[in-house]
């Protein structure tokens, strides 16, 4: 999927509900500023940007027709304090009652909320099993509540919000390089996308030229990390089943793509290694001969999905995407173009959206400019879809099961709490 | 024919798992004074570390698990990560301590038996990194507990992470050894 190239539409009421009302195009993100909220759409090949005017407090909600935006709503209430007018979710989201402020983003932010215990709404027949936010192991903060009926899991919700860092209203203000380093710590194992998207969005709106050297660089970098964030998720499941040489194999691998990173661009994860306009370096001398040498040895290595059923096919996909980054790095590297690796950018004003494929999914980001200063924007990540994703998919699995399944998605909060 | 080559390959080529470390000994004996000064009951020459993230991204979680798995290999120093703060010793702590986890990071640390220690692990556990100044964290685990030890980066590299919590095994095997001397 190409980024948008058409404009954004301003629709009137009218228009909203009546777009409000159907299920497609399908709901990529919806997010707000103080004035309007913003729906992209999937509309075959290039998503459509649609907004409308937020009136008495409030917009026409998507939830009834399409249930993928109720968290985006109810994010948007917390953030923004704008109502989803018959939204199936009134229940805050971001917004634990422990703010300065609620509706922090807002023109004025209201008094703080009360922290109130939040509601499942599972059947009385459901025996409740919460876990989290500590939830032992180096796992991401977030509550899972299972509804379960003896050793099934019937229902699973996730209660997100715990690691909200206010990045959006960090960002408001600031030139595009300096709010590139909050785009780069939105989600840690997508750092080099969600960099990467919101370059992309910058570029758009200033229409600036990226040289070739960078985009070749670029695409090395987020190929690097596809390969390290998947070798993780398999080390993760491998742990968990029990598959010690494949812990150690995978792991191994893993660190050499890591290192062979941080010798190439000075950073073991390549956060701020891109910046809107190129990349901040050039590949250090030598590193691409370490890149090199750590995919030859992963190359050779052969890949096993260390759990059966739904895991599986998950597993599979990933192992494939490996063996394609390698082949791409491969491609990319034998034929580096010459030239600079940044261009300075323009002060200007306008908006854009950036996307970047990560290694959980696909990345928007959206933005305006208003003479070089960031006025508002918006960063989705993967976690949004698979979040609900395997709320859905988990009911029937046994609650043993769980923490393979939970390795399987590389669960990340930290991409959706914003 | 595989089999045999992989034999001798395993022979020759030694284990996966690189050179300890060196233990900062400045850090170890300021640790180990902190320790001897609370006369505090030792630990024993191992930990047991509670994971807490408190609002970090994910990096420095990659990063930690470089750590335990192999070529850094936590566990071959005597520590090992525990699924809950009642068999805990360290608290570490990830991320700038969000407003909407205070409660979790406070009620984990009242939940740790004496002795614990607390340790900060990237520059957002330390001060709040570059989310200082938002609405929504209080910007570093020493606003609210007291901290032993801070493991600075962003993330923390594997190597610092672990030079630091060997420094942590140091001072308890120094207080250790002080303590049955007298």
């Amino acid at each position: 999927m190409s980024a948008a190239t058409q404009p954004r539409q301003t629709l009137t009421r009218d228009a909203w509900t009546r777009m409000a009302s159907e299920a497609s195009p399908s709901l990529l993100a919806l997010w707000a500023d103080t004035r309007e909220v913003y729906a992209l759409l999937s509309d075959g090949d290039t998503p459509l940007l649609v907004s409308t005017e937020v009136e008495d407090g409030g917009y026409p909600a998507l939830s009834p027709a399409r249930p993928a935006a109720a968290w985006f709503e109810r994010m948007v209430r917390d953030l923004w304090g704008h109502t989803a007018i018959g939204g199936t979710d009134q229940r805050p989201w971001l917004n634990h009652g422990r703010w300065p402020h609620s509706a922090p983003m807002a023109l004025r932010p209201g008094p703080p909320g009360a922290a109130e215990t939040p509601e499942f709404p599972f059947s009385e027949e459901l025996d409740q099993l919460p876990l989290g936010p500590v939830r032992g192991g180096i796992e991401p903060a977030a509550h899972l509540r299972l509804g379960i009926r003896g050793e099934t899991v019937m229902r699973l919700e996730a209660r997100l919000g715990y690691t909200h860092k206010g990045t959006l209203a960090l960002m408001r203000g600031k030139s595009p390089r300096a709010a590139a380093r909050f785009a780069a710590r939105l989600a840690g194992e997508a750092t080099v996308a969600h960099s990467i998207a919101f370059a992309r969005a910058t570029e758009a709106v200033l229409g600036c030229e990226v040289p070739p050297r960078a985009l070749a660089l670029r695409d090395v970098m987020a190929e690097l990390e596809r390969i390290a964030c998947h070798l993780d998720v398999l080390s993760a499941m491998a742990e968990i089943a029990g598959l010690e040489i494949q812990v150690t194999r995978t792991a191994w691998h893993g660190e050499a793509v890591r290192r062979a990173a941080n010798i190439a661009f000075g950073h073991r994860l390549m956060m701020d290694c891109i910046i809107p306009g190129g990349v901040a370096a050039d590949i250090a001398p030598g590193g691409g001969e370490a890149i090199g040498r750590a995919l030859s040895g992963l190359a050779a290595e052969r890949l096993h999905p260390p759990a059966a059923g739904m895991a599986e096919a998950r597993t599979c996909g990933r192992i494939a995407e490996i063996d394609g980054s390698v082949r791409r790095i491969h491609d990319l590297l034998g034929a580096l173009p010459e030239g600079a690796v940044s261009v300075s950018l323009p002060v200007a004003s306008g908006e854009g959206i950036g996307f970047a494929k990560g290694p959980g999914g696909d990345i928007w980001h959206w933005l305006r400019l208003d003479h070089g200063q960031i006025a508002s924007v918006f960063m989705c990540d993967p976690a949004w879809v698979r979040l609900p994703e395997l709320e859905a998919t988990v009911s029937g699995a046994q609650v043993d099961d769980l923490p393979l399944i939970l390795a399987a998605f590389g669960l990340s909060s930290s991409g959706a709490d914003l | 024919m595989n089999l045999w080559r992989r034999l001798a390959r395993t022979l020759l080529d030694g284990p996966v798992a690189g050179a300890p470390p060196p233990a900062d000994t400045d850090t170890a004996a300021s640790l180990a004074s902190r320790l001897d000064a609370g006369g505090q009951p030792m630990l024993g020459r191992s930990l047991a570390i509670l994971h807490l993230d408190a609002g970090s991204c994910g990096g420095c979680e990659i990063e930690l698990r470089a750590v335990r798995r192999a070529v850094y290999d936590l566990e071959r120093f005597g520590v090992s990560f525990v699924a809950t703060p009642r068999h805990a010793d360290v608290l570490l702590v990830t991320g700038p301590v969000t407003r909407n986890l205070i409660e979790a990071v406070e009620q984990a640390h009242a939940a740790m038996p004496e002795p614990k220690f607390v340790v900060a692990v990237g520059d957002c556990a330390v001060d709040g990194g570059v989310f200082k100044g938002s609405y929504a964290i209080i910007g570093g685990v020493g606003t609210t507990l007291p901290v032993d030890l801070l493991i600075s980066g962003c993330p923390s590299t594997p190597e610092r992470i672990l030079t630091g919590l060997r420094a942590l095994l140091a001072a308890n095997a120094r207080s250790r050894r002080s303590v049955s001397s007298r």
